[in-house]
């Protein structure tokens, strides 16, 4: 499932995906396949996204 | 046995130097400090470890598969040129795992995706010429119907051909993907 409220956040903070990749510690692709929802990352990576974007766990990977 | 035992000896020397020239390019860059900026992240860890899994259970399968076809007595190729093709074609798997995956390369290090490409290609093609000219001077690749010793070049020359076409593939791949973003 793709995971478009992180798109969207990340599109808010006019950040591409290899400037929110660099700040996070990952690789383009891994950003890409998190928006893609190809990948689950671990709770430590998502903390880190949702640290660089100021949003919490919920707002950003928390599925309705 | 002269002509194997030079065989082997090439093969072993081939070996050692190999794992020679690995051991002395990784100690450079890691004097270099140039793993800064290449750590692997989670996501290409568990590439890695999905790629060797199911390159290794490749090679099980085929063995396997040797084994049966050498116990039902169909004689397809030396014993040395079926684990060679099993060797290389479970290579063949991981490397396409791995390059699909992005588990080793990440977008700075394209250049060396072309680098790779390029040996990759021009080894290939060597090992093709190589092929050739023993061909034309005579020497068969079947003895009594199996693949023999001599056709080693001309598989292992296929394989780094297929390796060069996947890496040119996930260059074309990457470009798109990009321009998409």
């Amino acid at each position: 499932m793709k995971n478009l409220k992180l798109k969207s956040a990340r599109a808010a903070l006019d950040l591409s995906q290899q400037q929110l990749a660099e700040r996070v510690g990952v690789s383009r692709q891994t950003i890409s396949a998190i928006e893609k929802g190809d990948y689950n990352p671990t709770i430590n990576l998502c903390i880190s996204i949702c640290k660089v974007l100021g949003k919490t766990l919920d707002e950003l990977f928390w599925c309705e | 046995m002269g002509e194997n035992l030079v065989y082997g000896l090439g093969f072993i020397g081939g070996f050692i130097f190999t794992v020679l020239v690995i051991f002395i390019i990784r100690k450079l860059i890691k004097n270099k400090k140039a793993y800064s900026g290449c750590e692997y992240d989670e996501r290409q860890i568990l590439a890695r470890g999905k790629a060797y899994q199911i390159s290794f259970f490749y090679l099980l399968f085929y063995i396997i598969m040797c084994a049966l076809m050498d116990i039902f007595e169909i004689k397809w190729a030396v014993l040395c040129v079926q684990m060679f093709i099993g060797v290389f074609s479970s290579a063949i798997i991981f490397v396409g795992i791995s390059l699909y995956k992005d588990a080793y390369f990440i977008d700075k290090q394209r250049k060396s995706l072309f680098i790779f490409m390029a040996i990759f290609f021009i080894l290939g093609i060597i090992e093709f010429v190589f092929s050739f000219l023993d061909y034309s001077d005579g020497e068969s690749f079947l003895t009594a119907g199996m693949l023999n010793l001599n056709c080693n070049t001309l598989i292992s020359g296929t394989f780094m051909i297929l390796i060069s076409i996947m890496c040119f593939v996930k260059i074309m791949i990457d470009r798109k993907v990009v321009d998409d973003e």
